[in-house]
């Protein structure tokens, strides 16, 4: 069974005809399903509960990175207490889509990819109790960042720090990707953005980081803010996305 | 041809520790390492491992091959191969199988190749 979460912006009657538009190519290829839209819904995490012990298989959220983020976060929180862990979809709508984007999902082959469903499995980091895709944010206001209790690091503000799972946004493209273990990118402000693996920068692999200093921040997937101590590590979970077809996969 | 790849290591390098940073504590690298920042205790990997010029290292250090253009204080115990070049300031005693030092290094310890004291 299909459950389709909409994002609120999504009911904007500037988006009504590309929403008709999907219905119809979804009901065409057999892939309707119930559709929930936020606003009206208490939380995401208590509907997806109930849709899951109701036997949902799989869960489209229609919306953007905010909206896929909270579901991410929702099916892996839901399925520490099942053996059952849905498949997740997206239909990207609007700006800041860099996950559906990164999965190879756009609006116009959305219902195409959700049709074929090649389904792969990701790794989540985890901060303290709680997951992440992406990347976590840590800022760096005099941070000391441990590293797998063997030695330390020291911030400043004139760096920016990034625990990064799956280089999502198209700036960290550059960075070398290995699923199995995170990586601790460290930018200094004086050179590019992401722009290469420039030496002014550090790459970092690790199995696990901590922050005891109680003064610094998490911004966990662009998404939500947690306040240290925290301790970043990859998570034993994987979530299931389905993917478009030609979306190169690192085995 | 060995210069060039090691231009490529430094390129690729796995991890790489920034100009701005500090470290403290014993690091060990994964795959080939960068150092343009500073290290205080003690460094190990397997591989490559590349010091920068501006770099300030207080450690021994044990890797794979090295080049060096920074400054060092500490014991630097190598598998392989060992490249000081003209910038590098090295306090402390260098354990290699192959080395080569440009004109204008600064060595102040004993050189052993193969564990043997070929320079003192």
């Amino acid at each position: 069974m299909y459950i389709y979460i909409y994002d609120s912006f999504v009911n904007e009657s500037k988006n009504h005809k590309i929403i008709a538009s999907i219905e119809t190519r979804l009901t065409d290829l057999g892939l309707n399903g119930k559709i929930y839209r936020l606003g009206v819904i208490k939380s995401i995490t208590s509907l997806l509960d109930e849709e899951i012990k109701k036997g949902a298989k799989t869960i489209i959220g229609v919306g953007n990175d905010f909206l896929f983020s909270q579901i991410i976060n929702s099916v892996i929180k839901i399925s520490e207490d099942s053996s059952i862990v849905p498949i997740i979809g997206f239909i990207p709508i609007g700006k800041n889509n860099d996950i559906a984007n990164y999965f190879g999902i756009n609006l116009s082959n959305a219902h195409a990819v959700i049709s074929a469903r090649r389904v792969k499995s990701f790794p989540l980091g985890k901060v303290n109790n709680n997951y992440f895709l992406s990347n976590v944010k840590i800022s760096t206001k005099k941070t000391i960042i441990d590293i797998n209790d063997r030695y330390q690091i020291s911030l400043n503000e004139k760096n920016e720090a990034f625990v990064i799972n799956l280089p999502i946004s198209p700036k960290m493209e550059n960075i070398g990707l290995d699923y199995e273990k995170l990586k601790l990118f460290i930018k200094n402000n004086s050179s590019g953005y992401f722009s290469n693996k420039s030496q002014t920068d550090s790459l970092i692999s690790f199995q696990t980081i901590k922050v005891f200093d109680s003064n610094n921040t998490a911004l966990i997937d662009n998404n939500y803010y947690l306040k240290s101590p925290f301790e970043i590590s990859q998570s034993s979970k994987k979530i299931n996305i389905i993917i478009a077809k030609d979306k190169k996969i690192i085995e | 041809m060995f210069k060039k790849e090691l231009s490529e290591k430094i390129k690729e390098a796995k991890t790489i520790i920034g100009h701005s940073i500090h470290v403290k504590g014993d690091f060990v690298g994964d795959g080939d390492v960068v150092i343009e920042g500073s290290v205080n205790g003690t460094i190990k990997t397997s591989n490559f491992l590349y010091i920068g010029d501006q770099s300030k290292i207080v450690a021994d250090i044990e890797a794979g091959d090295i080049k060096i253009s920074g400054e060092i204080t500490g014991n630097i115990k190598i598998n392989s191969y060992a490249e000081i070049t003209k910038t590098a300031i090295i306090n402390g005693n260098i354990s290699t199988s192959e080395i080569s030092i440009e004109k204008g290094a600064k060595i102040n310890g004993n050189v052993h190749m193969n564990g043997k004291p070929a320079i003192e």
